[in-house]
């Protein structure tokens, strides 16, 4: 047994060898998407900012703000964190909270699938830790679970970046690049191009619903007023004939909000938009939806403001 | 849980620390059974209740036909009892509602209305395979071919083995059970072969059937939208899926088993590589087929019975073979087109006996044939529906506007992976000199591995879930 152990062990080392080099010491994509996030992070560390709007949540909120429009609105600095709905609530709130100060306004805008499983963290967890080794400091047993599973689809992006850069190609254009967003931190460069055609939103599986994600975020906003910041809790943005799909979970949500004293400003139909505003999936939108979805944003962070 | 799960690459290897720690085969067993109830119930806990339900029937009745040696009534009306309640629990939990909705749409015809609602219940996974299992023990006891086990720990872990639990090979008393009852120290051999069967499955499951499913998917949900071009090439590429994804769960189950010292049969053996459809049915699903051999076509007659009731009872056996697949009438055309042509090559054998096949190029062409029959038995089985199945022939024959190809690259993969999972088929079938994974260098041997690794790692697809053969 001692000699399969020990050949086994070897060949495993070889193997976790080879993808440590590829994952973190192979240069990636300058323009890789979820560079975003330490462009995100230095503007939420800046010690000289003033108060801001602190946007968190998935990329309902990414392809979903004109951030620049809510600033006017506000007369208050806009900072969107937001880049995939992927990397889980629970990592994004642990690393843009810590930096929240007394008087900052804190958006969460939580996707209806976080509840049900994706809390902490989907394959973008995983490509967002190859990028980002740091984050590790903070995840759970869940996320360290997500990321080692999730190690495939992290490979195969260097893959895909490589294959393309060896042939000196330049893949087809898609939204999901650094350089997508504007300096608030919106994915705007889509907004341009005409609607594409997706699926809709399937219910998520009940068996699946987490109450530990209820307590973390119950505990993430109690920690952040006791430090005076203000914490405010949307609905996402969502095409009409998912958010119909997709009612059975929105029901339970609302009801486990009520349950742990977590106020969600207004209700989840209200950030039901018409299926012509989307664009490539049912939390995409164009900016006819993210002018919308922004206009209906400001009377509710207006009543925060100065509070 | 599933072998292509983050749960099971924990759970397997604490399995095998565990077991190979216990050394004592009585312990060894008591560990194993503990765990496959555990894999089991990450499904859907209650449903272990069908599996100790089945187990004890089973158990108790073979207790009582060995008990009632001589009285053939009394042993008869035992086995009797296990079949029926084991059928029972079968029909309920998986034909309830076709049978149901059958006779709701043939009594409607004559104006009849039926009322009985369907019952809303998930199908347990494996349910068919270990309730066969099961039955395969009794009746065997019943025949005398294997004495009745006493030790119930040992009988429960026969029937709820976790490698072969949910998707099989449907395992034969006399050669699982002996197993349980052998102290299984650590082979080396055994362990590492066990693991070149389970790297093997993993490719066959990630790259090839979950990669496949992609355009089979996008193809056979969508008809209408699809030309016959798409749709003769989403039923070559299912073909293949279905071959991978369940010859592949039945490698990573026979290697699991190997890990720690247990035989599994072989389940598939290169089928697509068959010069007949008769031999097609050694190759494929042999577990299951060598089932209904021994347990429905020989009890029926066999061929030891007039030309035309023998023809009968292969026709009946691969109608029962179909349902067995699962409840809807594309299980039972699909066994009804295994049978028909079943039948016509035994036709052939009978009155023009057996067809010569020496030279290459009438192998070719036999193998070619036998692929195409297959293909188009798999339409009714991947169809949604008998509508949707006839509408894809319909479309397969008139409409060749175009092929559908969802991306460039995943195509590439695609056909990379099915090049070199047949190249590994034809090297296997013909025995040609050319080892990777068993080169008796081991340089070769572990560039293999660490390769194949890597090609599952970046070339496979881990969002695919679960196996095609879970559900039935």
């Amino acid at each position: 047994m001692k000699k399969f152990i020990i050949k086994f062990s070897i060949l495993a080392i070889v193997i976790i060898a080879i993808s440590s080099v590829v994952l973190f010491g192979l240069k990636g994509n300058p323009d890789a998407y979820f560079l975003a996030w330490g462009k995100k992070v230095d503007a939420v560390k800046n010690p000289n900012r003033d108060n801001a709007v602190i946007l968190i949540g998935g990329s309902n909120l990414a392809f979903g703000m004109n951030s620049p429009l809510l600033e006017d609105s506000l007369k208050m600095q806009v900072i969107n964190t937001s880049i995939h709905a992927g990397i889980g609530m629970k990592a994004m709130m642990d690393e843009f909270c810590k930096y929240a100060k007394a008087g900052d306004i804190v958006v969460l805008a939580p996707e209806y699938g976080h509840p049900y499983g994706t809390w902490v963290g989907q394959e973008a967890l995983s490509q967002l830790f190859s990028i980002y080794p740091y984050i590790w400091k903070d995840f759970n047993g869940l996320q360290w679970k997500t990321v080692i599973s999730e190690i495939p689809s992290s490979l195969s992006m260097k893959k895909d970046y490589y294959k393309y850069r060896l042939a000196h190609k330049k893949p087809k254009w898609n939204p999901y690049a650094l350089s997508s967003f504007n300096d608030n931190g919106d994915v705007v460069a889509h907004w341009d191009k005409p609607k594409e055609t997706f699926p809709h939103n399937k219910p998520a599986d009940e068996d699946k619903f987490s109450e530990k994600y209820f307590t973390y975020l119950a505990r993430q906003v109690k920690e952040l007023q006791n430090r005076g910041v203000k914490v405010i809790i949307v609905p996402p943005v969502i095409e009409k004939t998912s958010f119909i799909a997709v009612q059975r979970n929105v029901k339970r949500i609302e009801e486990t909000y009520k349950k742990y004293n977590l106020r969600q400003e207004c209700p989840s139909e209200v950030f039901a938009f018409a299926d012509s505003l989307n664009y490539n999936t049912s939390y995409h939108f164009g900016k006819q939806g993210a002018d919308k979805r922004t206009l209906l944003l400001v009377p509710i962070i207006k009543k925060y403001i100065g509070k | 849980m599933l072998f292509n799960s983050f749960e099971f690459l924990l759970f397997f290897p604490a399995v095998c620390i565990i077991f190979y720690a216990l050394r004592k085969a009585k312990y060894q067993n008591i560990f194993l059974l503990l765990a496959s109830y555990y894999f089991y119930m990450n499904w859907k806990p209650v449903y272990a209740v069908l599996i100790l339900t089945s187990t004890a029937i089973t158990y108790g009745c073979g207790l009582f036909v060995e008990k009632y040696q001589g009285n053939k009534r009394k042993q008869k009306a035992y086995l009797v009892t296990s079949l029926v309640i084991n059928l029972a629990i079968l029909f309920v939990f998986k034909y309830f509602n076709f049978i149901n909705e059958s006779v709701f749409s043939v009594l409607e015809l004559f104006g009849v209305r039926w009322t009985v609602p369907n019952l809303d219940i998930l199908l347990p996974v494996g349910i068919s395979f270990y309730t066969f299992q099961a039955l395969g023990y009794s009746i065997d006891v019943y025949r005398g071919t294997i004495k009745a086990e006493k030790n119930f720990l040992t009988y429960a872990l026969f029937v709820s083995f976790f490698p072969q639990l949910v998707a099989g090979p449907i395992e034969r008393a006399k050669n699982l059970l002996p197993q349980f009852h052998k102290e299984h120290p650590f082979n080396y051999d055994n362990a590492v072969e066990g693991c070149k069967m389970m790297l093997w499955g993993y490719f066959m499951k990630l790259c090839v059937a979950d990669r496949l499913a992609e355009y089979v998917d996008a193809v056979y949900n969508n008809v209408p939208q699809h030309s016959g071009n798409s749709l003769i090439l989403a039923t070559v590429f299912f073909t293949f899926q279905i071959y991978c994804d369940f010859g592949g769960y039945s490698l990573i189950a026979r290697g699991a088993a190997k890990v720690m010292g247990f035989e599994l049969m072989e389940n598939f053996r290169r089928p697509y590589l068959s010069l007949s459809i008769k031999e097609f049915w050694k190759r494929w699903h042999i577990s299951l087929s060598t089932w209904f051999m021994d347990y429905v076509y020989i009890p029926l007659g066999g061929n030891r019975v007039r030309y035309a009731r023998h023809l009968t009872n292969l026709m009946i056996t691969f109608l029962v073979s179909g349902i067995w697949h699962g409840a809807n009438w594309t299980f039972v055309l699909w066994g009804a087109w295994h049978g028909v042509f079943i039948c016509l090559d035994n036709l052939y054998r009978h009155y023009f006996g057996k067809m010569k096949q020496d030279k290459p190029i009438a192998k070719l062409i036999s193998i070619a044939v036998v692929f195409l029959i297959a293909c188009f038995g798999w339409i009714f089985f991947r169809a949604n529906s008998v509508q949707d199945a006839f509408s894809i022939i319909g479309k397969i024959i008139s409409s060749h506007s175009g092929i559908f190809i969802h991306s460039n690259t995943q195509m590439a993969y695609c056909f990379l992976s099915l090049f070199i999972l047949v190249a590994k088929d034809i090297k296997d079938e013909y025995q040609l000199k050319c080892n990777f994974m068993h080169s008796r260098y081991s340089v070769v041997r572990y560039i293999s591995y660490i390769a194949l690794v890597f090609y599952i790692l970046l070339y496979g697809v881990y969002s695919g879930g679960q196996f095609i053969y879970f559900q039935f």
